[in-house]
């Protein structure tokens, strides 16, 4: 799901980026902390950072320490996507194997549908593996699949949320979205 | 893995590292989160915790999960009805108890409009090399738009906003918006936590769907 997140963030600027008159630009401000987030990617609370949609208030810089740098607080809203538990989302599947799907929803690299949570597919081995349902649908790489979140994990070191799918339920499968290329998620 | 029975996908509950980025949305993060594990339980009973786990892109093929080895999975429940009313009680949506404050839950197509318009401005933006934007960008704005069959997402807010006087939460709202239903009986299927008020909320989502239905694209 997407959300619209006020965040407040210390931007640090080192004195050489100052002007003559002792002052720097808000732009200068703005792609600093453009450069943070860019670096810190998603947070466990918020989700993905999407982009900076407005920025609030920058407050007056407070000199830290020593070697020159000085600290600005950022106030701004952003548009985040964080995945939730209960959730429909839609993936696109990328590895099939005998176990289960592998998917990609949005920025969410790894969701994972299993065989045991598509209980009217059974898996057709070959070239091109493929989940088969007794409907005759199917769910091979590049198809798009609704599924509902059974559960969401935040890992550290990546910075990634990763989920758990199910398609165990009515209106969840793969679906056709017109006028959509699969490959571009 | 366990044969048999028990198979637990537990979330972490450890507080988040502390960064020299401080993230605050009006409120101590930390605070505003539960330390409570939570568990999402669609086995047989009295199983141990098993870490969900797998790795992606360099396996044989086999992944560790908490699912057993290809079994009958969860129809081979002792618990029964039971065990099934109490899974469905777990996957329902519940943003707004867990959302820190300061925080909005939007549409994919509200979320699409405004991701394209920084996308329009793509142009003067790439000319400045040190405005970078985060890699999330262009996948989640494939997202939105993909999921997104709506004119007007305004009009598709106003459509829906009815519903907040019967009890849907903005979650719910924006759910119902993402998953584009045709049917009242897709919108408690897909979105569980409605179901509990089903027999007064028919008729309203009768009437919020037929109000979206004008303002899907045409395919």
């Amino acid at each position: 799901m997407f959300f619209e997140v006020e965040l407040q963030r210390d931007v640090k600027v080192h004195a050489r980026n100052l002007d003559k008159n002792g002052l720097v630009s808000q732009r200068f401000i703005l792609a600093c902390l453009l450069d943070e987030l860019f670096k810190e990617k998603a947070s466990e609370d918020h989700g993905y950072f999407l982009a900076v949609t407005s920025l609030k208030s920058i407050g007056k810089g407070d000199v830290v320490d020593e070697s020159g740098n000085m600290v600005f607080n950022v106030v701004f809203t952003c548009r985040t996507f964080k995945p939730f538990k209960g959730e429909v989302l839609q993936g696109v599947a990328r590895y099939i194997f005998q176990q289960g799907v592998f998917l990609r929803c949005g920025p969410i690299r790894n969701a994972y549908l299993s065989s045991l949570k598509m209980s009217n597919y059974h898996y057709v081995p070959g070239a091109k593996p493929a989940f088969l349902s007794n409907e005759l649908s199917k769910i091979e790489s590049g198809v798009v699949v609704c599924f509902l979140v059974l559960g969401v994990r935040w890992t550290d070191a990546s910075r990634d949320f990763e989920m758990l799918a199910s398609v165990d339920a009515d209106s969840l499968g793969p679906v056709s979205l017109p006028g959509y290329d699969e490959s571009e998620w | 893995m366990s044969d048999k029975g028990g198979r637990m996908f537990t979330l972490p509950t450890k507080a988040t590292p502390k960064s020299s980025l401080k993230s605050s949305a009006g409120k101590d993060d930390s605070s505003a989160k539960s330390k409570k594990g939570r568990k999402v339980q669609f086995g047989t009973e009295g199983s141990p915790d098993v870490q969900f786990n797998f790795s992606s892109g360099k396996s044989d093929g086999k992944f560790a999960t908490p699912f057993g080895k290809g079994g009958k999975g969860d129809k081979v429940s002792n618990g029964g009805k039971a065990h099934v009313a109490k899974e469905s009680q777990a996957l329902e949506l519940r943003v707004e108890s867990e959302l820190p404050e300061n925080v909005k839950c939007l549409m994919d197509c509200e979320a699409a409009s405004v991701l394209e318009g920084i996308q329009d401005q793509m142009v003067v933006l790439s000319g400045d090399p040190t405005i970078k934007l985060p890699e999330s960008f262009y996948s989640g704005l494939q997202y939105s738009k993909g999921g997104s069959s709506y004119t007007n997402p305004q009009s598709v807010r106003k459509a829906l906003q009815s519903l907040s006087k019967h009890g849907v939460s903005n979650s719910e709202i924006c759910m119902i918006a993402n998953t584009c239903p045709e049917t009242v009986e897709e919108v408690f299927a897909l979105v569980r936590s409605l179901q509990a008020k089903k027999s007064r909320l028919s008729e309203p989502l009768k009437d919020a769907l037929g109000e979206l239905a004008k303002l899907k694209t045409s395919t």
